[in-house]
């Protein structure tokens, strides 16, 4: 181990040795934008064809090339804009900014960029998604959702029917870092699951990483999900509005000093509980009042401090609101009235906040510092009142981060990136707080409230480095710690990774990547449908965290002529220390448990167990990126299996997310400049789930019973067993579903309206959402039609979303 | 313009309302529901007789619910072990399998093979190992008593007990019965499961009464039963069937050993103790 860490170091050091001994070389940096709104744009190709090397820009738009005196011919390209190529006199440093034109501003949209390509990559099982493809492709009643196109790509499986949780490679939708702006966010979900919580409007990027770690990501175990915010324009003000089926956005964005300063404000709500209160309301006779609501709401600002400074502030919050209010007064006999009251809402939410600087300390470096908030709260309130007598019980539970980060870009030279960094991060968790106030029985009432504290650090150093003109390589290394505060239980890993690709000939590369990776934080669920009620709990002495190793390997080929890219990867994935309940262990339970009761009654850590996992497969994925036609076909063959020590008595089984194969074509045609037509189809095995086989009595023994008295008691009162054939022995019908769309735009005095028309399920497939045992020829489960004496059953299924039509307006101001 | 658009909204509507619906349940893989021969026997050293369930499982689909149990009456059931073998007689008034222990003995550290043979010739076995030794360790103590909200007390026991031979091999199961004065109240039955690895040295037990003498508890029995891995297993998940929350937690999966069948072949030693109130 200590061998292999010094060769590590020795790797990683080598950039920095091998620049010292070179000389008379001079350095051109700077950053590239959007003209017009002057939105900095991360992940341009900077490419350098004399030399055949290149680089890209990082996040915050900056790059930077040092080389020795020449003429160079440099060529700037990014998907979607036009390309740029400059010639310089390379005698001296130099700071250049650069300026891309969008496709939409230019004439001839025939854009081409170098940074499509994969081949010359040695990242792997990466995917950027474009955001305009987000908004081009069909979405369930028209809320555009990037987790929704996310489960689209080859690896990523869906939960249930329109749920946005992400299952990528085996992995739990716990294990995804999601990160906005830098900061994680926890429960990304509206409306238990069907919405992420990400608003399109506000996003500029979204890329995707399901293995082949670099080392600046660290703590989940199977996926990335980078996002960043847009800056906002900095030269006019712009704004854009929408009127969905279910919401209305808005977004609008402007200078706050031209040129130097942007902000950007983006908001969405549902309306639903605005439309149907006042029918609910007055059906009731004016006593209840009752809905469901969502909102979200993005904020960031950035200020050009200096030519070398500037500062992001970014924000996210949103909420979900369920609840019921209903109040009414009757007469009590006695010529009084009598006051009866009860309010109840569930809520839950996510906020994040980001302050960014970024400073150029000189033309090779780059430093980014940021302090990082985010928060996930869940509760529950119900509060009843009848006349003087009031009762309260609320129950919560949440998780607190504040992080603060340092990252240093060093670009010695076109063959070197070398990434380095820090974090801490100080987690609160309060996985259950619970208060009753009773004015009846005082005696009952409760307060109790337990919080975790922990401390997180990562120490990481990265190097992308152009070993030959046919080898790249990302080798790195990430220290990772985690501390009870109290306690002092402390943990500390290090986590190797590494990726690399060989190119076999122009445009065709061979890749390979290793990634060990450590979590802190686990998720408890065992609804498996992403309520608001999982528990995030952290690692503790007992609960030791998880740990996963992935290797994947695979070919890349681009047809750059035709900005067609086609890739084809194998991954096997270890999954150590993963947690779940325990058979028969419940939510109830176990926030029972986390309030701390006294040291006698039972932890609630014995209610979970431990287990491992492990994922194999095989992903294709063809992607076209450019041109009036866009879009891809993923494949994915895979398999998933877990094994808990307390749960299937032991033994391995599928988990409900596998899915053995998964197809899903996306398709994007653009008709006419104002006029797009899109569409998807998805094809899944079906999961696998538990359904009742048989049933039997279940006899039983009777302590102080000897045999006779405990079995015949329970041939008169024993418990009626269902046998199931196994755990998650039974798969699920296979999911099908194809949706179009249609986008029809119109320029306008002052912007540009868009209709859009989109169906969802257009086949009217329907897809299972879960399925009960239930009489034949009846109907509905929430009618009470469960099996009753005498009458035969039959396993009956519910679909969610049947074919779904939706007509969405937005406006885009100029 | 607007004539079509409003056009497009009704057909929209239209559509909506064939969304979210119900079906019979088409194109699932499921194992194939048979009808499984159910055997339930618990042996111990200390029992008079040993006595088998003998019963028919019916597949869920395409029949209706029946709480009765399908006893089997012809079937042939074996006991085997420590160098004996014998066969259980049918007993029509209890409708289970029996043998008198001066017929066969189950003595503490053998194991024991149960099988079940139909005149139609299918066959189900199972095999057990009696817990070597009992754990007497199991004592009762009183720790509070406060009144609760309804005008009665509330009672806290203690139980304690430890591991009674520190091989980390044994399974135990902790039950306690509040037993009443008058005699028509059923007993207030508290109890759990714990495998030694995970045993602490007491457990807490909580009985409530009335200050009523009619609904007074006499007395606190306890037991502490050292029991193989079949008979835990069994117990503990039958335990989990009947707390299951529904539609929000995953199926709870019954224990089986029996091959070939369902059900449980399991052995067990037991001690009791109790405490007056």
């Amino acid at each position: 181990m200590l061998l292999h860490l010094k060769l590590i170091g020795l790797l990683l050091l080598f950039p920095v040795l091998s620049f010292a001994q070179q000389k008379e070389k001079f350095t051109i940096s700077g950053i590239v934008q959007e003209k017009g709104s002057g939105e900095l744009l991360p992940g341009v190709s900077i490419y350098l064809p004399q030399l055949k090397k290149g680089t890209t820009t990082n996040s915050y738009g900056f790059y930077s090339i040092t080389l020795p005196r020449d003429t160079i011919t440099i060529i700037f390209s990014y998907i979607g804009y036009a390309k740029q190529t400059k010639e310089i006199l390379l005698n001296r440093n130099y700071n250049f900014d650069v300026e891309l034109v969008h496709a939409n501003d230019l004439k001839e949209v025939v854009v081409r960029g170098q940074s499509n390509t994969i081949a010359d990559k040695p990242q792997m099982s990466t995917i950027d998604i474009p955001i305009k493809q987000i908004k081009d492709i069909p979405a369930l009643l028209g809320e555009k959702d990037v987790f929704k196109v996310i489960q689209l790509l080859p690896g990523v499986q869906k939960g249930t029917e329109g749920q946005s949780g992400l299952y990528v490679r085996g992995g739990g939708p716990d294990q995804n870092l999601i990160i906005l702006d830098d900061a994680p966010v926890y429960n990304a979900q509206h409306l238990f699951g069907f919405f992420s919580v990400f608003n399109g409007d506000a996003l500029k990027s979204v890329e995707l990483t399901k293995g082949g770690f670099p080392a600046r990501y660290g703590g989940r175990l199977s996926s990335v999900i980078d996002m960043q915010m847009k800056d906002g324009n900095k030269q006019k003000y712009t704004g854009e509005f929408g009127i969905g089926a279910i919401a209305s956005r808005g977004v609008f964005e402007g200078p706050i000093k031209k040129g130097k300063s942007s902000f950007l404000i983006s908001a969405r709500r549902t309306y639903f509980d605005i439309l149907t209160q006042p029918f609910i309301f007055a059906a009731s006779n004016g006593t209840t009042r009752t809905g469901y609501y969502f909102y979200d709401f993005n904020a960031k600002c950035n200020f050009e401090l200096s030519k070398k400074d500037r500062l992001f502030i970014s924000g996210y919050f949103g909420k979900d609101k369920l609840y019921l209010k209903f109040s009414d007064e009757f007469s009590n006999g006695n010529g009084g009235l009598d006051k009866t009251s009860e309010n109840i809402d569930f809520h839950w939410g996510n906020g994040t906040g980001t302050v960014r600087w970024t400073h150029l300390i000189n033309p090779k470096l780059f430093l980014n510092t940021s302090a990082i908030y985010s928060q996930y709260q869940f509760g529950i309130g119900v509060e009843s009142k009848y006349n003087a007598e009031s009762f309260k019980l609320s129950y919560f539970s949440g998780i607190y981060d504040l992080t603060l980060k340092s990252t240093l870009d060093y670009i010695p030279n076109p063959n070197h990136t070398v990434k380095t960094g820090a974090l801490i991060t100080r987690h609160l968790f309060t996985p259950s707080a619970f208060a009753i106030k009773s004015s009846e029985f005082p005696i009952d009432n409760i307060d109790k409230k337990k919080n975790i504290e922990a401390i997180e650090g990562g120490l990481f150093v990265e190097d992308i480095w152009k070993l030959t003109n046919k080898i790249n390589l990302n080798p790195g290394l990430r220290f990772t710690s985690f501390t009870l505060v109290e306690g002092g239980k402390t943990y500390l890993n290090a986590e190797p990774r590494f990726s690399g690709n060989y190119i076999i000939i122009p445009r065709l590369s061979a890749k390979i990547s290793w990634a060990t990776m450590n979590q802190y934080i686990h998720l408890l669920s065992n609804t498996g449908v992403g309520l608001p009620t999982d528990l995030w709990v952290p690692a503790t002495e007992k609960i030791i965290p998880q740990r996963s190793h992935q290797i994947a390997a695979g070919l890349a080929k681009d047809f750059y002529d035709q900005g067609f890219s086609l890739s084809l990867e194998g991954y096997y994935k270890a999954l150590q220390n993963i947690i779940t309940y325990k058979d028969g262990a419940t939510f109830i339970q176990v926030a029972d448990q986390l309030n701390g009761g006294n040291a006698e009654e039972v932890d609630w850590q014995n209610n979970i167990t431990r287990g491992q996992g492990k994922s194999y497969g095989i992903e294709v994925f063809a992607q076209k990126k450019e041109g009036k036609f866009t879009g891809w076909v993923g494949y994915t063959l895979s398999w998933t299996k877990v094994q808990f020590a307390e749960v299937n008595f032991g033994k391995e089984y599928f988990p409900r997310h596998d899915r053995r194969h998964d197809i899903s074509v996306v398709g994007i045609y653009e008709i006419k400049e104002n006029m797009v037509i899109s569409a998807t189809w998805v094809y899944g095995t079906g999961n696998a789930i538990t359904l009742p086989q048989s049933e039997f009595v279940g006899g039983s023994h009777i302590p102080g019973q000897s045999g006779v008295g405990s079995l015949a008691n329970s041939m008169f009162n024993g418990l009626l067993i269902t046998e199931y054939g196994g755990k998650n022995a039974s798969r699920m019908a296979p999911y099908h579903r194809a949706d179009i769309g249609f986008q029809m735009s119109k320029p306008k005095k002052r912007g540009t309206r868009m209709w859009e028309l989109s169906c969802y399920n257009v086949y009217n497939r329907a897809n299972p959402f879960f399925y009960y045992v239930g009489t034949k020829g009846y109907k509905g489960i929430l009618g009470g039609n469960f099996s009753s004496n005498n009458e035969e059953r039959e396993l009956k299924q519910v679909s969610l979303f049947r074919i779904i039509p939706t007509l969405t307006y937005s406006y885009k101001f100029k | 313009m607007n004539f079509k658009i409003k056009n497009v909204l009704a057909v929209m509507f239209g559509m909506l309302m064939l969304s979210g619906c119900e079906d019979v349940a088409t194109n699932v893989k499921m194992p194939a529901a048979e009808k499984k021969i159910v055997v339930q026997c618990f042996i111990s050293a200390d029992d008079e007789q040993i006595n088998a369930m003998v019963t028919w499982s019916k597949p869920v689909l395409g029949t209706t619910v029946n709480a009765e149990p399908d006893v089997i009456m012809d079937a042939k059931v074996e006991i085997e072990g420590g160098g004996n073998k014998a066969t259980l007689i049918w007993d029509a008034s209890s409708k289970l399998y029996q043998l008198d222990s001066s017929f066969f003995k189950i003595e503490a550290g053998k194991t024991y093979n149960l099988s079940v043979t139909l005149p139609i010739g299918k066959n189900v076995s199972a095999t057990c190992t009696v817990p070597s030794s009992k754990n007497t360790s199991l004592s009762l103590s009183r720790r509070d008593t406060v009144p609760n909200d309804f005008g009665g007390f509330e009672i806290t026991l203690t139980f304690n007990y430890m591991d009674h031979d520190g091989l980390n091999t044994n399974f135990y199961r902790l039950e306690g019965h509040a037993i009443y004065s008058n005699p028509w109240d059923d007993p207030y039955v508290n109890g759990e499961f714990k495998k030694d690895t995970e045993l602490k040295s007491s457990n807490t037990y909580k009985v409530m009464y009335y200050d009523d003498s009619f609904d007074k508890p006499e007395k606190v029995k306890a037991w502490i039963i050292n029991c193989d891995l079949n008979y835990f297993e069994y117990h503990k998940t039958l335990q989990g069937a009947q707390n299951n929350m529904g539609l929000f937690s995953e199926p709870s999966i019954v224990y089986s050993n029996i091959k070939g069948g369902l059900g449980c072949f399991g052995a067990y030693s037991s001690f009791e103790t109790e405490v007056a109130l």
